[in-house]
């Protein structure tokens, strides 16, 4: 290995290292914020509520630019507040006609959400067999735990050995009900800190959906029929007493929807502009709606739906992009590129080199010519360097740190920098 | 002669690695004397369900050890090089220098691989012995970015004491703790965060080609660049 | 044959601004034993350095066997015995491992010599060179070169750290060494008195200057110590052409030159030194060193 090519290996590394950490080091000292409003629909104004988060309390207005006060706010939006409506005794009776209590509130409140990084996260295939009929009040943690390989291993936790007879009679369950080993997902809540238990539901080799749980240690296998074409990227399983669904799920065609509790029905929902690779969905149901909010790089849009699933309403807002800040202009100007292991679209590490667009190029050009100033100051024949000026000309400040580091790019015909 | 160069590191280092063995056998068994009083005090599924589903590392204590081990040992092989020159001496026997260097360094790294192996055997035994497949899977994946930063920090380490010249040897070492901090991202606070399972391969290959740069180190050490 | 195993053309060599020597120049021939003598930080070390390839010269050409010193191929450094500065060996090995050692690296090995020195040193096979006093290092560093058996020897500052006994004993085994097997060494030192009986040729050089390049014979032959009683009194005399050096206590002076008495004598009476009983008188080697290099 010649030393020229160790010099170019070094120079790499250089580039990789500081084209991580020195983007990272510029983002963390000029912090930039977000205007990312959170939006929630009132039943009583019937409009959205945007709430942007400011320094000492955060605005709250309408889209017709109403500004609201905390507590008008919390009265717009009693399905929310119903607790501190309570509590400063200014609970309604009603909302728009219909008869209203706390129970029944709290009863239909649940939230959801989906980002880009659980569903491109870890997942051990390898879940707690939760007894969902045990004939106790609460769900009580099993040893029995479960993975679907090419067939559905029953393990005991106590002997760290497989279970063969429960093994069998689960396996053959899944069989009998066309489930094709092994599995690519299950999607469930691995925990008792639930008031009941409905298992896990399981994408197998084919992309067929079943719904398995463990009913007085029997299994419960059931093929879950789809709309045809769709795949099942990810489920939230929402065990919660208003059982109306099973659960919520994306699709491999960014679709959302709800799995309807009991007859299995899949309700898709109107939303658009979202990208399950890369937006986040919250979801948020209350007595009255479901409220989807689908967050993207630079902008957000927020749907609103009946109890029936019906879109009532619907807005799209922008955002002032990261690069559009001050400190991101320059960032755009001073690197060429960054480089990151890792990112919020998914849990696994991986190279993600962010390019912003060309306005880089100035800053190099600036670089460049520094360094060829530097040279003809001190008197370094610029020819004999051009290696020194491409790294800069590409890879800009990094390349420049490299250049300055490995010296000798540019002492092999010069006396003074060698000594 | 590359024998012979390898039974001078040998000479050279055999007491710092066995030391450095014990302490690695000293850990891991203590990780495996927790895990088994675990079993003890607690029912199995709980330490499954703490494993599985709330972050439970419970060999958290091995994080660094392979980072402590790597520098250790470099400093112990390199120091003695450069201690009164002794370099001189290496790079004046009759073979090519980047042979002689590159043979040292290799050597070091095979010794640490050596006692990184014992470490994963070891706990994956442990694991096994008490989790499925699955666990002892995940050991091994979250465990190699560890093990790979003992191997870079050695890898600075050589390079930065064969390199003649202060400022860049602090620029080395700055460089050096970006390279082994990026291996240790997939730990946040208690839980794993991020999962190199996709980029192992491609972590492996950088450690590798950071190998070579200790020969510019020793061409700067023959120039003589202070 | 008098093919030269060293060449040094115009070697010119800063470190930083600073300049240690412009335009050396000397050549070692085969088989000659060949000083560079010079005081502390006049860069002996740096051309030691510059020789065996461990620091890159500004300017000029330093060729080991008519092959760049910057770049010796193994073969030619396996021919090159090299003692660092205050006799450094691996000082983690004891003395039987650093034989075995370095034995595989040099295909003319010869234990014999170097057994022979450390069954002098009486210590055990096994005992560290870390653990050894300076003087019996030294006989290691030394057991090793001769079992390496080179034909060039660059030896820098063998003297250091060492009383009498061991430097007269390191004198010894090179003397022998380089007249039996016509070895060629070069050697730097900045205690003169030993190497008077083994130097053939020699180098001096002063801070930024190389002062005379010449077999030491012809050296000690031809540069003079003269003394006289001054009538005058004069406090000093300039060194020129003919003197190079000059000392004066009270009305005693000492002149060094590289003249005849006839000629001294013309020059001082050009100079109008008056002065009487000029006679010459036998230098060693090293008061010829302080002559030439002066005191201070």
């Amino acid at each position: 290995m010649n030393i020229k090519s160790v010099k170019i290996l070094l120079a790499a590394a250089i580039i990789f290292i500081s084209s991580i950490y020195l983007p990272d080091i510029f983002w963390s000292t000029f912090k930039y914020k977000s205007d990312r409003p959170s939006v929630s629909f009132s039943p009583i104004v019937n409009d959205f509520l945007f709430t942007y988060p400011g320094k000492d309390n955060s605005s709250i207005r309408d889209r017709k630019g109403k500004t609201y006060t905390r507590d008008e706010y919390e009265a717009a939006m009693p399905q929310l507040n119903f607790a501190q409506l309570m509590f400063s005794g200014k609970m309604p009776d009603s909302v728009n006609g219909v008869k209203v209590d706390v129970p029944m509130m709290r009863k239909n409140l649940f939230q959801s959400r989906f980002e880009p990084s659980t569903i491109d996260g870890l997942n051990y295939m390898l879940n707690p067999l939760i007894e969902s009929s045990s004939g106790r009040v609460n769900l009580e943690y099993p040893n029995e735990f479960f993975i679907i390989k090419n067939r559905m291993e029953i393990i005991d936790a106590r002997t760290n050995s497989v279970n063969e007879e429960m093994t069998k009679l689960f396996t053959d369950a899944l069989s009998k009900s066309g489930f094709v080993f092994p599995a690519k997902e299950a999607f469930g809540n691995p925990t008792t800190r639930k008031p009941y238990d409905e298992g896990y539901f399981v994408v197998d080799a084919k992309d067929q959906f079943f719904h398995i749980k463990r009913i007085k240690d029997k299994p419960f296998c059931k093929k879950i029929y789809l709309p045809k074409g769709i795949k099942v990227v990810h489920m939230n399983v929402h065990e919660i007493a208003l059982k109306e669904f099973y659960g919520i799920f994306v699709t491999e065609d960014n679709g959302l929807y709800f799995l309807s509790y009991g007859d299995y029905k899949t309700i898709k929902l109107a939303i658009e502009d979202y990208n399950y690779k890369t937006s986040s969905i919250r979801i948020l149901g209350d007595l009255f709606h479901r409220t989807i909010s689908v967050n993207n790089e630079d902008s957000y849009s927020v749907f609103v739906f009946d109890r029936n699933y019906n879109l009532k309403d619907k807005y799209t807002g922008q955002l002032t992009g990261k690069y559009e800040s001050a400190q991101g202009k320059i960032s755009a100007y001073v690197f060429p590129f960054s480089l990151s292991i890792l990112s919020n679209k998914t849990m696994f590490v991986n190279f993600f080199l962010k390019f912003i667009d060309f306005r880089f190029f100035a800053g190099n050009i600036i670089l460049l010519l520094g360094l060829i100033g530097f040279f003809l100051l001190k008197k370094i024949p610029v020819n004999k360097n051009l290696f020194s000026i491409i790294l800069v000309a590409i890879a800009g400040i990094y390349g420049l740190i490299a250049v300055l580091v490995i010296r000798d790019f540019f002492t092999s015909n010069n006396k003074k920098l060698e000594k | 002669m590359i024998k012979s160069l390898l039974y001078k590191e040998w000479l050279k280092i055999r007491w710092s690695f066995i030391g450095l063995l014990l302490v690695n056998l000293i850990v891991v068994v203590s990780i495996c004397v927790s895990l088994y009083n675990d079993f003890k005090f607690y029912k199995p599924n709980q330490i499954y369900d703490g494993v599985l589903s709330w972050g439970y590392v419970f060999y958290i204590d091995l994080m660094y050890i392979p980072l402590a081990t790597g520098l250790l040992l470099g400093v112990v092989q390199f120091f003695s090089e450069i201690n009164s020159s002794r370099l001189k001496l290496t790079l004046h026997l009759p073979m090519k220098e980047s042979s002689s260097l590159l043979s040292m360094q290799w050597y070091g790294l095979g010794l640490l691989v050596l006692i990184f192996i014992i470490d994963a055997v070891i706990i994956s035994i442990l694991t096994s012995s008490y989790f499925p497949y699955e666990v002892v899977n995940s050991f091994l994946s979250i465990s190699l970015p560890w093990f790979l930063a003992g191997l870079t920090a050695y890898i600075f380490i050589s390079l930065i004491f064969v390199e003649p010249s202060w400022s860049r040897r602090i620029f080395m070492a700055v460089v050096g703790v970006g390279f082994v901090n990026l291996l240790f991202s997939n730990i946040i606070a208690m839980g794993i965060e991020a999962i190199f399972s996709r980029t192992d391969l491609y972590f492996f290959i950088i450690t590798i080609l950071l190998t070579p740069i200790i020969l510019l180190a020793g061409y700067n050490y023959k120039k003589g660049i202070r | 044959m008098s093919e030269a195993v060293v060449q040094v053309k115009n070697l010119t060599h800063y470190y930083g601004n600073r300049l240690i020597f412009e335009n050396f120049n000397f050549e070692i021939k085969k088989g000659s034993i060949f000083g560079l003598l010079g005081k502390n930080g006049t860069g002996k070390t740096t051309t030691i350095n510059i020789l065996n390839g461990f620091l890159k010269q500004t300017s000029g050409q330093c060729l080991v066997f008519g092959e760049d010193s910057h770049s010796l191929s193994p073969e030619t450094k396996a021919r090159v015995g090299f003692l660092i500065e205050g006799h450094i060996q691996y000082s983690f090995m004891n003395i039987k491992q650093i034989e075995k050692f370095y034995s595989a690296f040099y295909p003319k090995w010869k234990k014999e010599p170097y057994w022979e020195l450390m069954s002098k040193l009486q210590v055990s096979e096994n005992q560290k060179i870390s653990r050894m006093s300076c003087g019996q290092r030294s006989q290691v560093a030394l057991g090793l070169l001769l079992a390496q058996d080179p034909d060039l020897l660059i030896l820098d500052d063998y003297s250091m750290g060492l009383d009498a006994g061991y430097r007269r004993l390191f004198i010894d085994y090179l003397t022998e060494y380089a007249k039996a097997e016509n070895k060629t060494i070069f050697i730097t030192s900045h205690i003169i008195q030993d190497l008077e009986e083994l130097l053939d040729d020699c180098v001096i050089i002063d801070y930024r200057s190389v002062l005379l390049t010449m077999p030491i014979k012809q050296f000690l032959n031809e540069f003079k110590l003269y003394k006289c009683d001054l009538l005058d009194s004069v406090s000093s005399i300039k060194k020129d052409e003919v003197i190079k050096n000059s000392e004066i206590i009270k009305n005693k002076a000492s002149f060094y030159s590289f003249t005849g008495k006839n000629e001294l004598e013309t020059h001082l009476a050009k100079l109008g030194i008056k002065h009487s009983e000029l006679h010459q008188v036998q230098m060693s080697l090293e008061d010829a060193f302080i002559g030439l290099t002066g005191k201070y």
